[in-house]
């Protein structure tokens, strides 16, 4: 689905608010990519990612009607996802890595096997990160939100995104040589 | 440029979503510090290992499942809400008086309603309803204590924390009393032995 103006976001949700449904499909089909993406990142498991997604969405078509439609839709959506995730990881049990590593999701192209090692090594390492500095990061990094946008979902002042984003960097970095993913004999990898 | 020079640098470059091994500055320390190539290749391998993190797919019937489970509120659900709600508290209040009627019933009952001066009229005004309360009040609490022959003051050895609060309320009610017999009999108050009766024959009433 291609991108969606303001414009066509507000009215998108107008018509949301009338109680039309095909908007509300059009309005999930629009976002659940990256609503799930975010959860499962931060929840590092298939299926707590799903329940936090749709969890987030229910709250997101419960609640159109307090959005502002001033401000940008895309931090006001992640922070709630980033909420819903908070509250998930804080009400389960930490799962053990290996039942994690089952759940990756699998690119069976030959040619990326080594990018494809290294992003499942990227998920793991994610799980080990703080909270904070694991959602900053995938927010400016996969989501490709800008600070000020993250921020805003946040709930933050934008300095403290960058030192998250920036800390979250090395730590991962520090969980990957870890693992023996990056590290020595591994230069060859900045040519790619 | 010195090693905090580069780093700095390094985390602006990837700030601005832009390949740090082609920032000439950086690339030029880096073949001069081995530390700091080192950072530079970490930084790069992480970055690499984002692009070719996959973005998960959700299941199919994703969203269908979502809308099911959730339809946003409408003004005009909102408006029906506070309407039901509005119904339900006026049944609630209803029932509660009804409650109250029917306790003050039951205690017109035990207390022998055949008493001709309770039913002398049923064109009662407000006044009269008034003040009755006190001595209704007394009646009900000494009902629920025990039964008809209980009277307050039993009740109130039993329990001496009322008192004050009986007190209290006495006082306000006669001030309530005589500002309505002033409105409505100019004429006198009526007699003290008949004022609880009529409150009963009144709550009876309504």
């Amino acid at each position: 689905m291609g991108p969606l103006g303001t414009s066509d976001l507000v009215r998108l949700v107008g018509q949301c608010l009338a109680g039309d449904q095909r908007s509300m499909l059009a309005l999930v089909e629009r976002f659940q990519g990256q609503v799930f993406g975010l959860c499962y990142r931060m929840l590092g498991q298939r299926q707590d990612a799903e329940d936090a997604a749709q969890e987030t969405f229910v709250r997101v078509l419960k609640n159109l009607h307090r959005w502002d439609q001033e401000r940008d839709f895309q931090p006001w959506l992640f922070a709630i996802a980033g909420n819903r995730c908070r509250t998930a990881l804080a009400s389960r049990k930490r799962r053990p890595t290996a039942e994690l590593a089952e759940e990756l999701v699998v690119d069976d192209q030959p040619d990326h096997e080594a990018g494809r090692q290294l992003a499942e090594e990227l998920h793991l390492a994610l799980a080990d990160v703080r909270a904070e500095y694991r959602e900053a990061f995938v927010l400016f990094h996969e989501q490709e939100l800008s600070y000020a946008e993250i921020a805003e979902a946040m709930q933050v002042p934008l300095g403290t995104i960058k030192t998250w984003v920036h800390r979250g960097r090395r730590e991962l970095i520090d969980r990957l040589k870890q693992r023996g993913a990056i590290g020595e004999g591994r230069h060859e990898l900045r040519s790619v | 440029m010195n090693c905090g020079q580069f780093e700095t640098r390094l985390n602006l470059i990837l700030d601005q979503r832009r390949s740090p091994v082609d920032d000439a500055a950086l690339t030029a320390h880096a073949t001069a510090c081995v530390q700091c190539d080192d950072l530079l290749a970490d930084h790069v391998a992480l970055m690499l290992g984002v692009s070719e993190a996959r973005q998960p797919v959700v299941r199919d019937g994703f969203a269908r499942r979502v809308v099911e489970q959730a339809r946003p509120v409408s003004a005009r659900q909102r408006r029906a809400k506070r309407l039901l709600l509005a119904v339900c508290v006026a049944f609630s209040s209803a029932a509660a008086m009804l409650l109250a009627i029917s306790i003050v019933w039951k205690a017109r009952e035990g207390q022998g309603v055949n008493d001709p001066r309770l039913v002398r009229s049923r064109t009662m005004n407000s006044a009269d309803f008034l003040v009755g309360a006190p001595s209704l009040w007394s009646n009900e609490v000494a009902m629920a204590a025990g039964g008809a022959g209980v009277g307050l003051d039993q009740v109130e050895k039993v329990a001496p924390g009322i008192r004050p609060w009986r007190e209290s309320l006495t006082q306000i009610w006669e001030a309530l009393r005589h500002a309505f017999q002033n409105r409505h009999d100019p004429a006198g108050p009526p007699g003290e032995e008949h004022t609880g009766q009529w409150a009963i024959v009144g709550l009876s009433i309504a």
